[in-house]
C-alpha cells in the first residue's frame, strides 16, 4: 500500500480512483487504476456492456467489401457490427472517421471526442447521450480531451483542440460553449503559429493537458516542405483563453538550443512538434514534452545540425514554460523517429532510496529512463557509432546515437536478408524476390541504417517500434507495460525534378517491408509485443507476442501483430490492451504476461482503454475501436465498446 | 538466384523524376496533400479506390482540409493514377484494362470467382487456368484481393 500511495504523491491526484480523469489516468500518465472488481481469476467472464457508435443516425454507408477477418464475430456479438456508416458527415465507405479517443470519466460522466465531428458526455454506466456538441470548423482532437474542475468563476469544462487549430471550452454539465473563454467559447490557435504562411497546416490531434488553471497545447503541423506553420508548445489561460507562454521548438536565436542551428536554417521551420501526449509532474509543477522531429522528415540536407528540440524529451516549468531539462533521443533525425508517446512518470527504487524517474517509449525502440528532475540516465545511455557511409549525398549523417545501456530495444532494429519470413511458402517467395528485385538486393546496413537512393529496408519503420503509443506503470509491482512492433519500412530517396533536395518515395506500390494485401511482414516473426520493464532494474521482466494472424494456421498465428495504441494496467492484477490490427482486445496478467482474456470487436482498437467504477458500483472496461490508420488496417467501425462483469 | 526484375522498372523510374501525372484533382492533391507531406510521400503506395477513400478519411480526421466535393475529386486522382484493381470486385472490363489482359483472360477470371467464391490470395489467382501467369506476375503490385 505504501507504494500505491506514493504513486498517488507523484501524480498529484485530486481525483476519486474510481474516475478516469486525465488521458493518462492521472497527470503523470501512469494508466494505472487501483479497481479490482474485475481480476485475474474473472477477467474471462467478462461481457459486453454496451456499445456506443459514433455514427448512430447517420446515412447507411455505401457499400464496403468485407474487412478480412474482422467482421462477422462482431456481427454476431452485436447483430450490427459494422455499417452504422458515413463517417462524420462525409459519407465515407462505411462505419465513421477514424478515432483514437480515451474516454474522460468525471464525477458520473463520460467525455469523448468522436470521429463523428462531436464531442460527447455519456452515461459511462450505458453510453447513452447526455449531450453532443458539433464540431463545425474541422474535426476534434482524434485522442480526446481534458478536464478542468473550474472554481468559482468558470464552470466545470472540457477542453478540446481541433483539427483546424480552434481551442475549445465547453460547459462540463451542458455542453455549450464557455462563453468567457477566447470569442464565444473558441480560441483560434492560428495566430502566432503560422510563420506567416496563412496556408500552413496546422491542427490539434492530441488532448491538452490541464493543470490549476494553465490549458497545454501541442500542435499537429506539416511532415514537409521544410517551410512552415510552427510546432510550438503553448499555454492558455484556463478561464479566458489568453495566451500565457509559448516554448519554443525550434529554438531562437540566443535561446538554448539556437547552437544546433546553421545560419536561417531555425527559420519558419516545421515539425518538431508535440503531437503526441504530455505528461506533468504536479507535485514538482514541471511539464514533460516529447517532440517529434523537425521538418522534412527524411531529409535533413537543408538543416545540417543535432537539431534542437528535434525528437527530444523536453522538461519545462509547467507555469512559465523555462525549460529546465532536455535530451534528445536521435540526433538530426531524418528517420520520422518523432517522439510521440506520453513520458510516463514513476519513482524507480533502488537501495530503499526513491529516485523520481521518466520513462520514455520511442519509435526507435529503445525505452529512455531518466531522473526526471535532471534528465540524467538512471541506466546510463552511451554514445555509439552509427553508419554513416550510406546517407544520401548532401546529408551527412550524424556519426553517434544515444543507446541506453538498459533495457535493451524492445524492436527489431536491423534486418539481413538471413532473416526473410519464412512463415508461409508463398510469402518467403513474395519476400526473397521484393529483396532479390535490384542487383545487390534492398539496401540493409545494420542499425540506424539511412534511407537510401537505393531501395531500402529500414527497421524499425518510421511507424516505430512504438508510435503513440501509452504505456501503463503497475506501482506494486515497479513494471512499465509497453507495446512495440518488429516492422520494417521501404522506401527509396528520389532527387527533385531541379535536384536540389530529396523525399522518401514508395517502392514497387509500397512502403512497408510486407506483403501489402496480406499484411504479412517480410521479417520473420515476431511482429508485434507486449513488455513488461522493471523500472527498479531496467530489465525485461517478461514479454509475448501481441496479437494473431488469422490467415495463417492454428499452430503458426501467434506471430503478434503490428500495433498502435496502449494499455491500462489494473491492482487486479491486469494489462488490458487492443492496439492490433487483428480487430482483438485483451487481457495479460500483469505479473506474468500471460493472456488471459481474449475478444473479437468491431475492428482494430487503435487507442488506449480506461477503466472506471459506475455508480451501480460496477467496474468498466472500455475502448474505441475504428480500424483503419497507419497500419493498413481494413477493418472499420464507429464504436466505443465497453465491457463488465455479468 | 538474384536477378534484376523488369517488374520493378517503372517504378524506378518514376522515383528518379517524382512527378504527379496531369489530370482533373491533381491541384486539388496538391492542395489537400501536400500542405503536410511531400507529394512522393502521398503517393508511395498504391491502394484500391475504397483504400485511397479509407486513407483520405484518416487525413481528414488528422487535419487534412477540403471540401467533401474536394476529397472526392482527391479519391477519384489517386485511384486513377495511383490504384489497385480488386480481382474480387473489379469488372471484366476494368481487369482487362487495368492487368492488360486478353477479354478472354479478364472473362475467365469473373467467371472463376462466380462458381468458386472470393479469390484469396495471388498463389490462387495465378492457378487460375487459361490466365497467364506470367502477366499477374507482371502486374502483382497492382492487384487487390479486397477492399
Amino acid at each position: 500500500m505504501k507504494v500505491i500511495y506514493a504513486a498517488l504523491l507523484v501524480t498529484g491526484m485530486a481525483y476519486a480512483q474510481n474516475d478516469w480523469p486525465t488521458f493518462g489516468h492521472d497527470l503523470a500518465g501512469t494508466r494505472y487504476s487501483t479497481l479490482k472488481q474485475i481480476d485475474t481469476k474473472n477477467v474471462t467472464t467478462l461481457v459486453r456492456a454496451w456499445t456506443y457508435h459514433m455514427n448512430a443516425g447517420a446515412p447507411p454507408p455505401v457499400a464496403a467489401a468485407p474487412a478480412p477477418g474482422s467482421s462477422e464475430a462482431n456481427d454476431a456479438v452485436e447483430g450490427r457490427g459494422r455499417g452504422r456508416g458515413g463517417r462524420g458527415g462525409r459519407g465515407g465507405p462505411g462505419g465513421g472517421g477514424n478515432n483514437e479517443v480515451s474516454p474522460l470519466v468525471i464525477d458520473g460522466v463520460m467525455y469523448i471526442t468522436t470521429g463523428a465531428r462531436k464531442v460527447a458526455a455519456l452515461e459511462p454506466e450505458t453510453g447513452k447521450e447526455i449531450w453532443t456538441y458539433d464540431v463545425t470548423d474541422g474535426a476534434p482532437a482524434t485522442r480526446g480531451l481534458d478536464f478542468w474542475p473550474g472554481d468559482r468563476q468558470s464552470p466545470a469544462s472540457v477542453f478540446f483542440g481541433t483539427s483546424t487549430g480552434k481551442l475549445i471550452a465547453l460547459n462540463a454539465k451542458t455542453g455549450k460553449p464557455i462563453p468567457g473563454f477566447g470569442n464565444e467559447g473558441i480560441v483560434d490557435m492560428k495566430p502566432g503559429a503560422l510563420n506567416g504562411l496563412a496556408n500552413s497546416s496546422f491542427g490539434v490531434s492530441s488532448p491538452p493537458i490541464v493543470y490549476k488553471n494553465v490549458v497545454i497545447t501541442g500542435a499537429h503541423v506539416q511532415e514537409g516542405p521544410s517551410v512552415g506553420a510552427a510546432g510550438d508548445t503553448r499555454a492558455w489561460d484556463a478561464h479566458t483563453g489568453k495566451l500565457l507562454w509559448t516554448f519554443h521548438s525550434v529554438p531562437r536565436p540566443g535561446e538554448t538550443g539556437s547552437e544546433t542551428w546553421k545560419g536561417d536554417d531555425w527559420k519558419n521551420r516545421s515539425g518538431t512538434n508535440v503531437w503526441g501526449l504530455f505528461t506533468l509532474d504536479a507535485e514538482r509543477g514541471i511539464l514533460y514534452m516529447p517532440f517529434g522531429e523537425p521538418t522534412t522528415d527524411y531529409w535533413g540536407g537543408d538543416r545540417p545540425g543535432a537539431n534542437l528540440f528535434g525528437t527530444s524529451l523536453v522538461a519545462v516549468d509547467a507555469l512559465t514554460g523555462k525549460l529546465k531539462w532536455y535530451f534528445q533521443v536521435v540526433h538530426h533525425d531524418t528517420w520520422d523517429y518523432d517522439l510521440c508517446a506520453p513520458p510516463v512518470l514513476f519513482d524507480v527504487i533502488q537501495k530503499g532510496k526513491r529516485i523520481p524517474a521518466v520513462g520514455q517509449l520511442t519509435k526507435t525502440g529503445y525505452v529512455y529512463i531518466l531522473n526526471r528532475v535532471t534528465g540524467e540516465a538512471i541506466y546510463g545511455v552511451e554514445e555509439k557509432k552509427v553508419p554513416v557511409d550510406d546517407a544520401i549525398p548532401g546529408d551527412p549523417a550524424w556519426p553517434t546515437q544515444p543507446i541506453p545501456v538498459k533495457p535493451p530495444s524492445l524492436a527489431r532494429n536491423s534486418f539481413t536478408r538471413q532473416e526473410l519470413a519464412t512463415v508461409t511458402p508463398e510469402l518467403n517467395k513474395f519476400c526473397t524476390e521484393l529483396f532479390d528485385s535490384i542487383p545487390g538486393g534492398l539496401h540493409v546496413n545494420g542499425s540506424f541504417t539511412h534511407y537510401s537512393t537505393t531501395p531500402s529496408v529500414i527497421f524499425p519503420s518510421s511507424i516505430g517500434g512504438g508510435n503513440w503509443n501509452p504505456p501503463s506503470f503497475d506501482p506494486s509491482l515497479g513494471y512499465l507495460f509497453v507495446n512495440t512492433m518488429d516492422f520494417g519500412s521501404l522506401n527509396v530517396m528520389v532527387k527533385s525534378a531541379d535536384g536540389t533536395r530529396y523525399s522518401r518515395s514508395g517502392y514497387n506500390g509500397n512502403n512497408r517491408f510486407w506483403e501489402p494485401e496480406s499484411n504479412m511482414p517480410c521479417n520473420q516473426p515476431p511482429w508485434g509485443r507486449l513488455f513488461a520493464i522493471n523500472v527498479n532494474t531496467g530489465d525485461i521482466a517478461w514479454q509475448t507476442t501481441l496479437g494473431i494472424t488469422d490467415s495463417l494456421p492454428a499452430d503458426k498465428q501467434k506471430t503478434g501483430r503490428p500495433n498502435i495504441g496502449g494499455s491500462v494496467a489494473t491492482a487486479g492484477g491486469l494489462v488490458f490492451i487492443g492496439a492490433t490490427d487483428d480487430s482483438r482486445f485483451r487481457a495479460f496478467d500483469s505479473k506474468t504476461g500471460k493472456e488471459l482474456w481474449v475478444t473479437k470487436i468491431d475492428a482494430g482498437a487503435h487507442s488506449a482503454p480506461i477503466t472506471f467504477q459506475g455508480k451501480n458500483g460496477k467496474q468498466y472496461v472500455v475502448v474505441t475501436a475504428t480500424g483503419g490508420g497507419f497500419l493498413g488496417d481494413r477493418s472499420h467501425a464507429d464504436t466505443i465498446i465497453a465491457y463488465a462483469l455479468p | 538466384m538474384r536477378f534484376p526484375n523488369l517488374l520493378y522498372a517503372p517504378v524506378l523510374a518514376l522515383c528518379a523524376q517524382p512527378q504527379l501525372p496531369d489530370g482533373p484533382g491533381k491541384e486539388t492533391v496538391l492542395k489537400a496533400c501536400a500542405t503536410c507531406h511531400e507529394i512522393e510521400a502521398v503517393i508511395s503506395s498504391r491502394r484500391t479506390k475504397i483504400g485511397w477513400q479509407l486513407s483520405v478519411d484518416d487525413m481528414v480526421s488528422r487535419g487534412a482540409e477540403g471540401s467533401d466535393e474536394e476529397m472526392a475529386a482527391v479519391v477519384e486522382y489517386l485511384t486513377r493514377n495511383f490504384g489497385k484493381v480488386n480481382v474480387n470486385t473489379a469488372s471484366a472490363r476494368d481487369l482487362e484494362k487495368a492487368l492488360s489482359l486478353s477479354a478472354r483472360e479478364a472473362q475467365t477470371i469473373q467467371a472463376y470467382r462466380e462458381k468458386n467464391g472470393k479469390i484469396k490470395d495471388f498463389e490462387e489467382l495465378r492457378k487460375i487456368p487459361r490466365v497467364s501467369g506470367e502477366q499477374l506476375q507482371a502486374k502483382r503490385s497492382l492487384i487487390a484481393f479486397s477492399q
